[in-house]
């Protein structure tokens, strides 16, 4: 973990006082809802439908033990006993009190945590992958660029009021697990001639024009990566459209330029930046200064014994390691990931108020603190998927670590697989949705409670978005459901074939949507189809893309035809 | 009052007398001129230039480096365009005069302002100076420039 300077500490303690002050002033009349807006957006403070929501920035998805009992605390005494993991490796408290804030955010900048730019219009969190540092596939462990760039967008001057968000991904692994082509800019971290290097893609988004980004750069110098992404966002700054929030990313910037024109408007600023002799570059001195915090010496093994015994013994363990862990770069420690999503059953679901995908209670928050103190050198991360990881366990701690996660209903084999979904938190909280996605999420759960099918259908991605701005990603699932509304009633558009990592793909709308309560035979249908013509090992989204959408389309439309219905225009 | 707030040695104050009047004012000692009516005039060296949101700092004449005093324009104080253009000012081309936010120009922005070379703070009419510039008085947290 990187600890905070003093430096960090005070920015982050005097932005607390600063906001403080900010809503004592709304309170007393003194800022209008307009002037506070932005204000409290760039403080993490959205209003849902029910309630005020505050969502806390995980830097790149790492947290210590000490700092998920911090977000556990706030849980219980200023939520209600829950908080929720997001995409963007955040966490979310969906009932807060606006009074409540400013302590909130001093207890968490006491643990070096904050919610600065975790909205607005500015640069977001700086996300990764939740194996960072760990991954068998990784160059290198990308979290000291991402710290590096978090300490540089945190509260600078000039890109705190861009034309809208801005999203920032890094990974260093030959798989992307961080879905960097969905972002403003995505960097990919290699090796060049023994020197590390960015290759930076810029102008991808999903919501309303789902757009995957287009190289800009394929070589950027490691110590260069804060002048290129200056440069990006100056002249995003300075040219993005700001008449229409809805043609603000600089996805329509960047397509309306052409990808050339777009680059050579940027080699031209970064130019004038050197010229200029303001050309931010990251020194040797500072990345080993950042760097030491996440190296992390583990000690060489003894043989293990025991863990294939287990295995032989246990068949419900041995199906969890199949699904749950990850090997690691470091021989005989392995990263296991840890499911936000039961069985709706198993996780106290009504229906008046369904768990979301990346729910944890404040009691799995502490117990899950004290096993990473146990076993994983007091680190946790956080998937895009919204689940959690340990990495850095050894092999022979993993059953007793299975067992504790078993009693906190925290080690569900679903990893990976058709129940481990991503999905918005919909209607039910969210003042932007249009449709309820956790009642459809649950259902979809319900319906596949089988293990052995799910083992079956494989490995396989469900994204689901309660409206077009697509927080649950559902363009890049293999399968994406997208709620819409017809005449005041909630339908889903079903889309197939898409795909994250370095190839990824936009899903295909099926045909007409949804009501929802078609939606899991809809499901089964698509995945019995797979089933059908599969060949040999191939996944779900590989024989989509062998097939087409033809086959799959036609088994669902016949199956029932009866309750789809045209989307309207708006809708699609 | 006077709603404008200048830094003195660092620290903000009200100033009390300002020169500048739009050059359509009646009594305009020191005029502050757009950039169409600074270039009609044949570009004295003695005016104020007011510059909109999509002017390009790069493109003005070597003389605009000279002026007293350039103005520029925030229409919103979310559209955050004048920030780039005071950067640019500032730090590539080098410009040395005062450096002056106009328009919907309010407290909480001031210290960002001021970390991208503005050097004085024409506050929105109907916004208190006073209290204003407690917004450079009492949160004075520094962006961490040097990477």
């Amino acid at each position: 973990m990187y600890q905070y300077n003093e430096y960090d500490e005070t920015l982050v303690l005097s932005r607390v006082e600063e906001f403080r002050d900010q809503v004592q002033r709304y309170l007393a009349g003194d800022l209008s809802d307009e002037e506070f807006l932005p204000l409290r957006l760039q403080n993490g403070l959205y209003k849902q439908r029910h309630a005020w929501m505050l969502r806390v920035a995980i830097p790149y998805g790492t947290l210590s033990a000490e700092q998920l009992r911090c977000l556990a605390q706030v849980a219980d005494r200023y939520d209600r006993g829950y908080g929720h993991f997001t995409t963007r490796q955040n966490i979310q408290f969906n009932w807060i009190e606006l009074t409540d804030v400013p302590d909130i955010l001093e207890r968490l900048a006491h643990q070096q945590m904050h919610a600065i730019q975790t909205s607005g219009n500015c640069v977001r969190n700086i996300t990764t992958e939740a194996f960072a540092g760990v991954a068998a596939d990784e160059y290198q462990d990308p979290r000291p660029y991402a710290e590096i760039l978090r300490q540089w967008a945190t509260l600078h001057p000039e890109f705190l009021f861009l034309p809208r968000k801005f999203k920032i991904a890094i990974t260093a692994a030959d798989e992307d697990r961080a879905v960097i082509r969905a972002h403003d800019i995505g960097l990919h971290l290699y090796e060049q001639d023994q020197e590390a290097r960015f290759r930076v893609l810029v102008g991808g988004g999903l919501g309303r024009t789902p757009i995957l980004n287009q190289s800009l750069f394929e070589a950027v110098h490691w110590r260069d990566i804060p002048a290129a992404i200056e440069a990006i966002l100056r002249v995003y700054n300075r040219y993005g459209r700001r008449d229409n929030k809805y043609k603000a990313r600089i996805k329509i910037l960047v397509k309306a330029l052409g990808i050339d024109a777009f680059r050579e408007e940027v080699q031209q600023e970064w130019q004038q930046m050197r010229n200029s002799g303001h050309a931010p570059a990251i020194s040797s001195e500072e990345l080993a200064r950042v760097s030491v915090g996440f190296e992390q010496p583990l000690p060489t093994l003894q043989p293990d014994l025991e863990y294939g015994a287990w295995l032989a013994r246990d068949s419900g363990f041995a199906r969890w390691c199949r699904s749950n862990t990850r090997s690691q770069k470091q021989q005989g420690y392995v990263s296991v990931v840890i499911s936000s999503k039961p069985h709706p059953a198993a996780h106290g679901s009504t229906d008046a108020l369904p768990a979301a995908p990346g729910d944890l209670t404040s009691q799995q928050m502490r117990q899950l603190a004290t096993m990473a103190e146990d076993y994983s050198n007091s680190e946790i991360r956080v998937t895009h998927e919204q689940n959690l990881v340990l990495a850095n366990i050894a092999q022979r701690d993993l059953y007793p670590l299975w067992q504790r996660l078993r009693q906190q209903q925290l080690a569900t084999p679903n990893i990976g697989q058709l129940t481990d979904i991503i999905a918005c938190p919909g209607g039910d909280y969210c003042s932007l949705a249009n449709s309820r996605t956790l009642p459809v999420t649950a259902a979809i759960q319900r319906l596949f409670d089988d293990q052995d099918q799910l083992d079956d259908i494989g490995t396989i991605s469900l994204n689901i978005s309660g409206c077009m701005n697509a927080c649950g990603h559902h363009h890049v699932g293999n399968i994406g459901i997208l709620g819409v509304t017809k005449q005041d009633q909630e339908w889903f558009q079903v889309t197939i074939g898409g795909q994250q990592g370095h190839n990824a793909r936009l899903g295909q709308i099926i045909g007409p949507a949804f009501q929802a309560d078609a939606i899991p035979g809809v499901i089964q249908t698509l995945t019995n189809t797979y089933r059908q013509h599969r060949q040999a090992r191939e996944s779900f989204v590989d024989c989509v893309q062998r097939l087409g959408i033809a086959p799959f389309k036609n088994a669902v439309y016949q199956n029932t035809g009866a309750s789809a219905e045209t989307p309207t225009e708006a809708n699609v | 009052m006077s709603q404008l707030i200048s830094l003195l040695s660092g620290q903000p104050v009200i100033e009390n007398n300002d020169r500048w009047q739009p050059a359509s004012a009646s009594v305009a000692t020191l005029p502050v001129m757009s950039l169409e009516e600074w270039q009609n005039a044949g570009c004295p060296g003695n005016a104020g230039l007011q510059l909109q949101a999509n002017d390009d700092p790069e493109q003005l004449p070597a003389a605009a480096l000279q002026l007293p005093l350039i103005c520029l324009w925030f229409e919103r104080f979310t559209d955050g365009r004048a920030y780039s253009q005071a950067n640019i000012l500032r730090r590539r081309m080098g410009y040395r005069g005062d450096l002056r936010a106009c328009g919907d120009v309010l407290r909480d922005q001031l210290v960002m302002m001021e970390q991208c070379g503005f050097s004085s703070f024409l506050i929105r009419a109907d916004k208190n100076p006073q209290d204003a510039l407690q917004g450079l008085q009492r949160f004075r947290y520094r962006f961490r420039s040097d990477v």
